[in-house]
């Protein structure tokens, strides 16, 4: 019976390296939140968490999506242009064309859903790798939405009617809309991942896709699929983005893919596919926000915050590299 | 006197008793070879002597000596050592760096080349192995030729004891027989060697002396001349060898055909195969590598495009591709299990169920307690060892990896099987255990396509062989009436002129 | 032993780079000249004429025409050169290096006269250029002052005016409208050199004219989402800050949401620019949005084919020109207007 002993051993091990690699950064939060709590007198604040949940959900809800295509092994660099473009599409529907927000609302996300298709079929289709493909229509989508505002921002009345996405409270006028959003989200992809044959075939594809094409799984649709929710995603965080800045620029998301990648791999989502939490994810994304809302509260002047957050990522994102060096 | 004297050695892994009271004596300059079944307690002895594990009690001698060696720097200074089935190479280096690693020979500060070279070469040549130059990088070297270098490096270090766990695993036949001969080498300078292999005919030809572990406890050490193959194996495994194979189902000529395979090719691997198979009926497909019976198993499952033939399930055209063959009841279980048969990274009951998520979902929904049921029927039928089937199937030893691979076959309740290369690499008792899956399965009604290196199993199990040479079936063999010598044979092209071969188009 | 040494070692490395980390001393710059330098005369636009003879002709070489800043530069220096009967090829670099390099060579090697120039990346571009410039073509380059080292003319607006007009105005509003008391929020971007002095002269300007304003601090600002993300936890913090200074109109647009969405009563918000939306809002006037500060693009592409002429033409001009810089408010707008 030492079959049984080996693995409970190595089981336990591997247990706890796992929770280390996955896990880990949620420590690191915990003390930087204390941190924050016992040096400033607003960070424990209702008001500051509002804030700060406000500020992560454009990028929560789009690293969503790139959750999901780093489960599959593959990275998604276009995520953030998408958004850009998307952004842009929504607000010169509304502003130019005067189009009624639900409709400008289906269209962009229309449009996002086809840049994943296209991004997936590439891939897919022509085995072209993700990274290699998603850089190329990100520098098209980055283009495309500089052509279309011409350098110009974006702005107007008709975007008013939209700016209850980022301004709305509900709950006895409580929890700002954008926070709800982003935790239902989070919720219906857990359910995906968890409960649905996609999400399975998702975790499959992401750990071996031959044996999951070997066992009858439709690898590329699966792909498709995926990329497609993420064009989606982003697409609905462009939207959010109009709704929270009132305007859109052809530069909107540019800020937007380091944090977005970040929150994924900080969340302990394995870089080369299969393993992953969708709330590690979004415990990161809110992490990442901290980190500068905290250097604010501290009153850190700017040089310093980037040396801190620096810091603070890399022992948080060298956890994961305990979990890959062990194992 | 003994060289190397092992005393009630025992240890115990979390609740759980790997090795208990094993004592045991090697000879010195014997190749000694230890043999059981996965789990029997081999890894564990090998990981005490080297240094990696301690023992809980129990003591050991090394010529005459007190030898417990902390952690494997103790046991390499005690001149003992473990050559794994992965290699510790540096694969950019040269040969003489990855030997001397650690211990260059230098001049303040400045390695001295010339005597590296000299010193790799001395010991390479010695292992009658001077066709490896000192300054070639070792990730050029093929799987056989970095076993030379490990091997060397240990006689590098005076090695009086080298542990060889599963050390043809990764070679081709070829391969074996240098290594083969350099344990002979080795042999003539006295050094001692513990074998460790599933390969029972490796054992007869170079052993000395053979140790038997079963379930943690010593069975027999005994010389090799007074064992014979099968009182080894029913010391491993623990029952009469006469029970090895089960009753096959009786042979039907008569029985529904289920499959039809006519002239079907695949670029230059395949040439116009044709065959069929019946209902209730285990199909041998038998050939030396390269023969393409590998290929032939891939193609009918999709996993290679066909240039042309054509093949009908059950009367009704079929063209090759996973899904569609699991839709048809047609299942294929991969030859490549680690990489292809399970995924490693799920847990066993989602890597059973994942052929059929269909069926235990609604509108895309999974029903998480039907998957659990069907995998634990599945895990309960095939007697699959795991404390919880929410366990990744990388914690699996190999066989019960296979069985998942089985599990995940069966799940999807298929006519036909595709069994390539079932019982590679698994230890006897699990073997057996496949073997009554397939008489069972055929006895139930379905059909199994056999495809084995394994002759005895061939013999054992099916109906018909057909015999493969140079991507043609070249012989078609009743079971019954044939042997090992003939499909040997046939397999080696030796007689292409005979009668009853039934797709004889090679001569036209 | 052995680490006591390795680290004594290390440690003498360190000491020997710390100059690197120290601040680098700004150097005072020369002598600018102004617009007014640049005042052509008939002679010398038909001297520039004759210079160029049959193929010579002026480049244009743009950074971006995506942005309306640069597109307007571009575009008034190729309007105005064709007026004075000057050939010019005009090229967008897109942001890209490569492109811009081969667009130097290009136009190296099919006789352009002079180049003028917008840089984003002076390094990448810089042996282009100077071998351009060996083969004795004349450089002028605008928004920016990079090229002087090779000898080139540089056309530019201050960064340390534009601070400074954004930061009196900002403190002549304090003066007026909150009897000299405010707390004053500053937005930043200090991953440009060029940026960090405008702030620092926001700064200044605001600490001498209105010396009983408490500015609050640097806060990161350069886009709208940085800035409104900044801003909205600065109020968390400081819920009394009630002016912001940006240095750059992007930012500033995202202090005027995270104010908005804070719902403070009144504040005052200036930037940078001369963005088209700054623009509005100001225009608008019930918006915090109060001023922003124009680097007048049309100006600079008249300023760049004045240089190109009096280069050609032989005449003497200062290396380096400052772009008047004009302050936009309600009121000015309105005078454009009338």
């Amino acid at each position: 019976m030492s079959i049984l002993a080996l693995d409970n051993r190595q089981d336990l091990q591997r247990r706890v390296i796992n929770i280390v690699g996955e896990q880990g950064f949620i420590v690191i939060f915990a003390l930087w939140a204390l941190y924050l709590t016992l040096n400033t007198d607003n960070f424990a604040t209702t008001n500051n968490a509002f804030t700060v949940l406000r500020q992560a959900a454009v990028i929560g809800i789009v690293a969503i999506g790139a959750h999901f295509i780093i489960l599959l092994g593959d990275i998604d660099l276009s995520s953030a242009a998408t958004l850009t473009l998307c952004g842009v599409i929504m607000a010169k529907l509304m502003v130019q064309e005067d189009y009624a927000p639900l409709l400008a609302g289906i269209v962009t996300i229309g449009v996002g859903v086809l840049i994943g298709l296209i991004n997936g079929l590439i891939i897919t289709g022509m085995k072209i790798n993700s990274i290699i493909t998603t850089l190329g229509t990100s520098s098209v989508l980055g283009g495309l939405a500089l052509r279309q505002t011409s350098g110009k921002t974006i702005a107007g009345d008709q975007i008013d009617a939209i700016e209850f996405l980022s301004r709305e409270r509900l709950l006895n006028n409580n929890i700002p809309l954008p926070v709800i959003i982003m935790f239902v989200l989070y919720l219906a992809a857990f359910i995906i991942l968890r409960r649905t044959r996609f999400g399975a075939h998702v975790f499959a594809v992401g750990n071996n896709a031959r044996a999951a094409w070997l066992s009858g799984i439709n690898t590329n649709l699966v792909k498709v699929m995926a990329y497609m929710l993420a064009g989606g995603l982003s697409a609905f965080g462009g939207i959010m983005q109009v709704a929270r800045q009132g305007t859109a620029t052809g530069t909107m998301g540019g800020d937007f893919l380091f944090p977005i990648l970040t929150a994924v791999v900080l969340g302990g989502a394995s870089l080369s596919g299969g393993r992953g939490k969708v709330f590690n994810t979004l415990i990161a994304a809110i992490f990442l926000t901290t980190i500068t809302n905290g250097m604010v509260l501290l009153g850190y002047d700017i040089n310093t915050q980037r040396i801190v957050s620096g810091g603070i990522l890399i022992v948080a994102l060298s956890l994961d590299r305990v979990r890959t060096l062990l194992l | 006197m003994s060289f190397l004297r092992i005393e009630n050695l025992s240890k115990t892994y979390i609740a759980v008793q790997a090795l208990k009271g094993v004592s045991f004596e090697v000879q010195r300059g014997h190749t000694h070879a230890l043999v059981g079944e996965n789990g029997a307690g081999k890894s564990t002895l090998i990981k005490i002597l080297s240094g990696a594990e301690r023992a809980d009690s129990g003591r050991i001698w090394m010529d005459g000596k007190p030898y417990h060696p902390h952690n494997p720097k103790d046991a390499l200074d005690a001149n003992v050592s473990t050559i794994y089935q992965i290699f510790n190479l540096m694969p950019d280096r040269s040969i003489m760096h990855n030997m001397l690693v650690g211990k260059e020979p230098h001049r303040g500060g400045v390695l001295d080349i010339q005597t590296m070279r000299q010193e790799t070469h001395r010991v390479l040549e010695a292992l009658n192995a001077s066709h490896l130059k000192p300054e070639m990088t070792v990730g050029l070297l093929k799987v056989g030729e970095k076993q030379i270098i490990e091997i060397a490096k240990a006689l590098l270090n005076q090695s009086q004891l080298m542990i060889m766990d599963e050390p043809t695993s990764a070679l081709n036949q070829t391969e074996v027989d240098a290594l083969f001969k350099t344990i002979a080498l080795l042999k003539e300078r006295g050094v001692t060697i513990l074998y460790v292999s599933h390969r029972l005919e490796e054992i007869f030809q170079i052993a000395d002396s053979i140790t038997v572990l079963r379930d943690g406890t010593h069975i027999s050490t005994r010389p090799i001349h007074e064992v014979t193959r099968d009182s080894l194996v029913e010391d491993m495994i623990g029952r009469k060898l006469s029970s090895v194979f089960p009753p096959r189902a009786p042979s039907n000529p008569d029985a529904e055909e289920v499959m039809r395979v006519e002239n079907l090719s695949v670029g230059r691997v395949l040439h116009t195969i044709s065959f069929n198979l019946r209902k209730g009926e285990v199909l041998a497909v038998a050939g030396l590598s390269g023969s393409g019976k590998t290929e032939l198993g891939k193609a009918l499952y999709g996993d290679l495009r066909l240039s042309a033939g054509k093949i009908t399930l059950k009367g009704q055209p079929y063209r090759p591709s996973p899904w569609k063959a699991i839709h048809r009841q047609l299942i294929c279980l991969p030859e490549d299990r680690k990489a292809d048969g399970v995924i490693q990274g799920l847990p066993i009951r989602r890597n059973i169920t994942l052929s059929v998520l269909k069926q235990i979902s609604t509108a895309g929904f999974l029903n998480l307690k039907k998957e659990r049921q069907l995998a634990g029927e599945q895990i309960q039928a095939l007697e699959i060892k795991t404390p919880h089937m929410d366990q990744e199937v990388s914690n699996l030893s190999g066989g019960n990896q296979q069985k998942v691979a089985l599990a995940k076959c069966l799940a999807v309740h298929p006519e036909i099987f595709i069994l390539m290369e079932p019982t590679q690499g698994i230890d006897v008792g699990v073997k057996f255990e496949i073997y009554q899956f397939i008489a069972d399965q055929t006895t139930q009604g379905r059909s199994v396509l056999l495809i084995s290196s394994e002759l005895p199993e061939i013999l054992g199990l099916s109906h018909r062989v057909l015999v493969m040479h140079e991507g043609r079936i070249v012989a078609e063999l009743d079971t019954s009436t044939t042997t090992q010598e003939e499909i040997l044979r046939y397999a080696l092209g030796e007689e292409l002129t005979i009668t009853d071969v039934r797709s004889n188009k090679i001569h036209e | 032993m052995k680490a006591i040494k390795i680290g004594l070692i290390l440690f003498s490395i360190l000491l020997l780079a710390l100059p690197a980390f120290a601040q680098e001393a700004t150097e005072e710059p020369e002598e600018l000249g102004s617009a007014e330098d640049l005042e052509t005369t008939e002679e010398e636009v038909a001297a520039a004429v004759e210079a160029l003879g049959e193929d010579g002709f002026i480049a244009i070489i743009a950074c971006t025409y995506s942005t309306e800043w640069h597109f307007t530069v571009a575009d008034s220096a190729q309007t105005y050169a064709e007026e004075l009967g000057l050939r010019v090829e005009a090229f967008d670099s897109e942001i890209d290096v490569e492109k811009q390099i081969s667009a130097i060579e290009n136009f190296t090697s099919s006789g352009a006269d002079v180049i003028i120039i917008c840089l984003f990346d002076p390094p990448s571009v810089q042996s282009a250029l100077e071998e351009a410039a060996e083969s004795g073509i004349k450089i002028i380059q605008y928004a920016g002052r990079q090229l002087a080292d090779i000898g080139g003319v540089t056309i530019s607006a201050e960064d340390e005016d534009m601070g400074r007009i954004a930061g009196e105005y900002a403190a002549q509003l304090i003066n007026d409208e909150l009897g000299g008391e405010a707390n004053v929020a500053i937005l930043d971007y200090p991953d440009i050199q060029n940026v960090v002095v405008r702030a620092d002269n926001i700064r200044a300007a605001i600490e001498e004219l209105a010396p009983d304003a408490t500015i609050v601090g640097n806060y990161l600002g350069g886009t709208t989402e940085f800035g409104l993300a900044s801003m909205e936890t600065a109020l968390v913090e400081h819920p009394e800050i009630n002016v912001v200074v940006s240095i750059n109109d992007a930012g500033a647009l995202g202090a005027v949401q995270a104010l908005e969405n804070a719902e403070v009563e009144d504040a005052i918000v200036v930037g940078i620019d001369a963005d088209s939306q700054a623009i509005e809002l100001i225009k608008a006037g019930d918006s915090y949005y109060r001023g922003t500060v124009s680097t007048v693009p049309d100006v600079t592409g008249v300023m760049t084919i004045n240089a190109a002429v009096k280069v050609l033409a032989g005449s003497e001009i200062p290396q380096n020109i400052a772009v008047p810089v004009s302050l936009v408010t309600a009121e000015t707008l309105a005078e454009m207007e009338d």
